[in-house]
């Protein structure tokens, strides 16, 4: 199990290999990098030129946690590991990484998405947008509580 | 009995601090019940935390809570928006 909460960039080529050593069942990795954008509709002027990101230490670590054992209990997974970043990041810097291995590609393709959908409701982060004119917190989109609930409904 | 009560983001600003100790009565255990009393005694941010209640998330000890859900002594008690990593 593996959880970052970090000010610095990761490397994703140095997390999968971490990931993968050691682990020769494993025949599938699938990886979700998520990245600032620097368009948001809500800013002024539409241009992010920052963005910065809290979260609540302690919490955010059992949450991820929890995530990553409900994934591994739908699916058999060989290895998880999530990685997010805290503090100043400016567009184009990467913010959160998910990395699933497991013996085949469906598990991984799934879980990894279960497991971003998931940290977006669940894991207690926020970000403030930050633009020539304005300081934003970021409003909840209902699309990713929906994405959420549709885990619940599938079998 | 005494609440550790920790603030973030957009609370955190509300409050211009991240962390406040208070001492409510034993009858006074719930998040929603100490709202409401400390928005009564001390009004400022606690009134304004209750007009906007219903976009608050409250956790009790780190997980998520339901705003009815039971305080014990020395509990930490966090007040939040909406989720928003990833």
């Amino acid at each position: 199990m593996a959880i970052y909460i970090q000010k610095e960039l990761f490397d994703i080529s140095e997390l999968t290999s971490n990931l993968v050593k050691d682990n020769t069942s494993i025949g599938a990795v699938v990886s979700f990098v998520g990245y600032v954008r620097d368009y948001d509709d809500t800013l002024t002027s539409k241009k992010l030129i920052q963005m910065n990101l809290e979260h609540y230490p302690g919490m955010t670590e059992k949450a991820l946690t929890k995530i990553e054992v409900n994934a591994k209990s739908r699916w058999s997974l060989q290895s998880v590991c999530i990685v997010h970043r805290i503090g100043k990041l400016l567009p184009s810097d990467p913010i959160v990484a998910v990395i699933v291995a497991s013996q085949h590609r469906k598990k991984a393709f799934q879980a990894c998405e279960y497991i971003i959908d998931f940290l977006k409701t669940d894991a207690p982060f926020w970000k403030k947008e930050i633009s020539s004119e304005d300081e934003i917190w970021v409003k909840v989109r209902d699309e990713d509580h929906k994405r959420k609930s549709s885990w619940n409904l599938e079998k | 009995m005494k609440i550790n009560i920790l603030f973030f983001a957009s609370v955190r600003e509300m409050f211009k601090t991240h962390k406040k100790d208070v001492e409510i009565l034993d009858s006074e255990n719930s998040p929603n019940k100490l709202l409401n009393i400390l928005s009564k005694r001390e009004g400022g941010s606690w009134a304004l935390l209750l007009n906007e209640k219903d976009s608050v998330r409250v956790a009790i000890n780190q997980e998520l809570c339901g705003w009815d859900d039971m305080l014990n002594d020395g509990d930490e008690l966090a007040f939040f928006p909406p989720i928003t990593g990833g």
